[in-house]
C-alpha cells in the first residue's frame, strides 16, 4: 500500500530534497526494513544510504525497548502496586508505541517514493466543520448488539473543537453518546495553517453509554492530553508520517435499572492512553486524508481490552486501524476496524466545510 | 483469497478464549472405563481413577451425588477413595453395602463397597450439610511460585478454629503443569479441611489447561448449609458465553438464600488504572449488576496480590491474593488468608485478615 502512494513522477520544487533512490533499491530497502528490520529497526534506511535516519530509528527502538523493559520490570517488582502503576504502565505503553513506530517508520521511509512532490510542502489546517455518518458492526461474545448507526460532528471555534458523537444500535437497545471538547495548545487550527502535522491539545470528554437490554448505563468523565509529532523531524524520508499519543484519566459511574430491583451505583476509574503511527495519504487523495494504526488502552468502549490467555489477561487495550480519504475539499469516506474484546468495523461518509 | 475468511474466523474465535474450558467443565465427573461408568451430578467431583476394583474421586464440593454403573456381580467388592472430602462426610446409597475404612488424613475417605446390583445411586455429604446456621470458611488465592512455602499457610489455617473449608480464587500454581498441580494436591494433605477452588490465569500456562484433571470444573455451584457458593472461571478476564448461561440458573437457584460468588479476576479492579480486572468494563458492569440484582451477598476474588475490601454495587467484595506470589508493594499486607463468618439467614457476619508472616 505504501508503494502505491507513489504514483506520480517527481515534481521540480525549489526546496525539494535530492531525488530518492530508484525503485529497485527501495524494494530492497523495504525488504530490509522487514527483515532484519523487525530486529534492527532502521535497516531499510541503512540500505537506502540514509544512515542518519537509520541511526535515529535504531535509537528509537532502543529507547522503546528500554521503556518497555523498565516499565515491565517495575510492574513486576512492585507487584503492580496501586501507588506506582500509573507511571509504570504508561511507560510500558508508550515504550511499546515508540518501539513499534520506529519499525513502521522504517518501512514507510523505505517504501515511499513521492516525498519530493508538492504535497510535502503544503500548508494545511483542519476544516472548520466536519460531519460523519456511517455504519458500525460490533461482534461481541457477551452482548447481543451488532449493528449501529454512527454519527459525529466536529466544529472548530478558534482553537476549540467541539465534537459530539453517537453510536445507536439498530434495535435501539444500546446507545453511546459522547461529547468531546478539545483545546489546541499547539499546531494548526482553522484559520492558522501549518506545514507540519504537529499538534498538542487538551481534551475533556463526557460519555453516556446506555445498555438498555442489560439494565445498566455507564457515564464517564475524562481528561486527556493528546499530541501528534510529524516524523519529518526525524528525517526527510519520513515526511508524511506521524506518531500520535495521548494520556489521560477517566472516572465512571455505572447506574442500574433492573425492573423491580434497586441496585446501588458502582464506580470505577480508567487509565487512558493511546499510541498511533499514521501516514498522510496523498496522490489522488485530497488534503486531510490519512491512515493510522493504533493501540488504545481504553477498556470501556465497544472494542475494549484484548482477551489474552495467561499473564496479561485483561490488562491490554485494543488494536485498530482508522483511515479517511477525501475526494476533494468537501467529501470523503472513512473506515475503521478495532480488535479487542469485540471486533468493531465500519465505514462512514464525511462532509466538511471550511477549506483545510 | 482464503486467508481473509480464515483470519476473520481466527479473530472471532479469539473472542471466546475460555470456550474450550467451559466445554471441558461439562466433561468433569463423567467417565467410563473397563465397563464401569460413573456420573457425578453437576460435575462436583473429578474421576481420578476408574476401574473394576478401585475408584478414586476428587471432591470439588462438600456434598454431591453420583451414579455408579458397575458390571460386577452381586457380592463383588470395589474400593472407593474420596480425596479432598469433608472430614465428617458420610457416603450413603441404596443397593450397596458400604464399609468405611480407617483413613490416614482427615480429608481422605476410604470405603469398601459390596455390590448388590447396578446402577447404584450414591451420595457423599457432611452430617450437617443441609442444616442452616453460621459457619466459617477461609479464602486463599495466588500461591503460584510460593508453592513450596504454602504448607505454613495451611498450618496457620488449621490453627484457626471452626473453619469448615478453604475456598480458593485461583492461581494455585505458577504454570499449571502436572508437577505443580500434583504438588499442590500433595501439600493439601497437610490441611485439615477440604479446598474448593476455581482456576486462575496462571493455570493457563499449559494448553490445553490441565487444571480440570486435578481440581475439576472451573465454573460450578454448590450448596453448603443452605448457603450457595458459585465459582466462576474468569481466568481469561471474561466469562465464557456458556458460563453466563449457567450463571443465570445458579443465581435463580440462590435468589432466596445467601449466595457467595467467587472468581479469580475481579470484574473491576478497585485500582481501575491498573485494570487487574475484566478486559471489558461493559462486561464487568453487566456482571456486577446481574449479581447485585440477584441478591448475591458476598463476592471474593484473587489475582491482585494484596488485600482489598470494597463493594460491587453494594455487594461486599474482597480481593485476597496473599498465597505468596510477588506481593503488591507498599501495602504491608504480605502473605495472608481471610476468614469469613457467614450465616444462612443473615449473610456475611464478619471477616478478618490473617497475616501469616507476622
Amino acid at each position: 500500500m505504501l508503494l502505491s502512494l507513489s504514483a506520480q513522477a517527481p515534481a521540480a520544487e525549489p526546496d525539494a530534497e535530492p531525488s530518492r533512490p530508484g525503485s529497485g533499491r527501495r524494494v530492497l530497502a523495504t525488504g530490509a526494513a522487514l527483515v532484519p528490520g523487525v530486529i534492527v529497526h532502521g535497516s531499510g534506511h541503512y540500505v537506502l544510504g540514509e544512515t542518519e535516519t537509520g541511526n535515529k530509528l535504531l535509537l528509537a527502538e532502543g529507547i522503546g525497548a528500554g521503556m518497555v523493559l523498565g516499565g515491565g520490570l517495575g510492574l513486576f517488582l512492585t507487584g503492580a502496586s496501586r501507588h506506582t502503576v500509573l507511571p509504570l504502565a504508561s511507560l510500558t505503553i508508550f515504550g511499546a508505541g515508540v518501539f513499534t513506530s520506529a519499525f513502521l517508520a522504517d518501512i514507510y521511509g523505505s517504501a515511499a517514493s513521492d516525498l519530493d512532490e508538492p504535497w510535502s510542502h503544503e500548508w494545511s489546517a483542519p476544516a472548520r466543520f466536519e460531519s460523519e455518518l456511517g455504519y458500525r458492526y460490533v461482534n461481541s461474545a457477551v452482548f447481543a448488539y451488532s449493528d449501529f448507526v454512527f454519527q459525529r460532528f466536529e466544529l472548530w471555534l478558534g482553537r476549540t473543537r467541539i465534537e459530539p458523537s453517537l453510536w445507536s444500535s439498530f434495535e435501539g437497545d444500546n446507545a453511546r453518546y459522547r461529547l468531546l471538547l478539545s483545546g489546541r495548545l499547539l499546531g494548526a487550527y482553522p484559520g492558522f495553517r501549518h506545514k507540519l502535522l504537529d499538534f498538542v491539545e487538551a481534551e475533556l470528554g463526557l460519555t453516556h453509554h446506555r445498555y438498555a437490554a442489560d439494565f445498566f448505563e455507564r457515564t464517564t468523565l475524562e481528561g486527556s492530553l493528546r499530541g501528534r509529532w510529524d516524523l519529518r523531524h526525524v528525517g526527510p524520508s519520513l515526511r508524511g508520517a506521524f506518531v500520535e499519543g495521548s494520556l489521560g484519566y477517566a472516572r465512571n459511574v455505572t447506574s442500574f435499572d433492573f425492573p423491580g430491583v434497586n441496585v446501588e451505583s458502582d464506580y470505577d476509574d480508567l487509565l487512558l492512553a493511546t499510541m498511533a503511527f499514521g501516514i498522510r495519504l496523498r496522490g489522488p487523495a485530497a488534503i486531510g486524508s490519512e491512515v493510522m494504526f493504533f493501540y488504545d488502552h481504553r477498556h470501556d468502549d465497544f472494542a475494549a481490552g484484548m482477551l489474552m490467555e495467561g499473564l496479561g489477561g485483561g490488562v491490554g487495550g485494543h488494536l485498530g486501524m482508522r483511515g479517511r480519504w477525501f475526494f476533494d475539499e468537501r467529501f470523503g469516506v472513512a473506515a475503521e476496524s478495532m480488535f479487542g474484546s469485540a471486533i468493531v468495523a465500519g465505514a462512514s461518509i464525511l462532509v466538511r466545510e471550511g477549506s483545510p | 483469497m482464503r486467508t481473509i475468511p480464515g483470519l476473520a474466523l481466527l479473530l472471532v474465535s479469539c473472542l471466546r478464549p475460555a470456550e474450550d474450558r467451559s466445554e471441558r467443565d461439562l466433561e468433569v465427573g463423567h467417565a467410563s472405563r473397563h465397563g464401569v461408568s460413573l456420573d457425578v451430578d453437576d460435575g462436583l467431583a473429578v474421576v481420578r481413577e476408574l476401574g473394576r476394583e478401585r475408584i478414586v474421586l476428587w471432591a470439588s464440593a462438600p456434598a454431591w451425588t453420583f451414579t455408579l454403573d458397575h458390571p460386577g456381580a452381586a457380592g463383588d467388592g470395589v474400593a472407593l477413595e474420596i480425596h479432598n472430602a469433608m472430614p465428617d462426610g458420610v457416603l450413603g446409597g441404596e443397593g450397596v453395602t458400604i464399609e468405611e475404612l480407617p483413613g490416614i488424613v482427615s480429608t481422605r475417605k476410604s470405603y469398601r463397597l459390596t455390590l448388590t446390583g447396578s446402577p447404584l445411586r450414591l451420595s457423599f455429604m457432611p452430617a450437617n450439610a443441609a442444616r442452616g446456621g453460621s459457619f466459617r470458611f477461609a479464602l486463599l488465592s495466588d500461591v503460584q511460585e510460593a508453592l513450596d512455602r504454602v504448607g505454613d499457610i495451611f498450618e496457620r489455617i488449621n490453627a484457626e478454629p471452626d473453619v469448615s473449608f478453604l475456598f480458593g480464587a485461583g492461581d494455585l500454581t505458577e504454570q499449571g503443569t502436572h508437577e505443580q498441580l500434583q504438588q499442590y494436591q500433595d501439600e493439601l494433605l497437610a490441611l485439615n479441611v477440604p479446598y474448593y477452588t476455581t482456576l486462575g490465569n496462571h493455570e493457563l500456562g499449559q494448553s490445553p489447561s490441565l487444571y480440570h484433571d486435578y481440581f475439576g470444573r472451573g465454573s460450578f455451584s454448590f450448596v453448603y448449609r443452605q448457603v450457595r457458593f458459585t465459582l466462576l472461571d474468569s481466568a481469561s478476564a471474561t466469562l465464557d458465553r456458556a458460563v453466563w448461561d449457567w450463571l443465570d440458573g445458579w443465581l435463580e437457584q440462590g435468589r432466596n438464600g445467601v449466595h457467595v460468588v467467587s472468581m479469580h479476576i475481579a470484574p473491576i479492579d478497585p485500582s481501575g488504572v491498573r485494570n487487574g480486572s475484566f478486559a471489558s468494563r461493559a462486561e464487568a458492569s453487566k456482571l456486577i449488576g446481574t449479581l447485585a440484582a440477584a441478591g448475591v451477598d458476598l463476592t471474593v476474588y484473587g489475582h491482585v496480590h494484596s488485600y482489598y475490601a470494597f463493594e460491587n454495587a453494594g455487594i461486599p467484595a474482597f480481593i485476597s491474593g496473599g498465597g505468596g506470589a510477588v506481593p503488591e508493594r507498599f501495602d504491608d499486607v504480605g502473605r495472608h488468608f481471610v476468614v469469613f463468618d457467614i450465616d444462612s439467614q443473615d449473610g456475611l457476619l464478619a471477616s478478618k485478615v490473617v497475616q501469616v508472616d507476622d
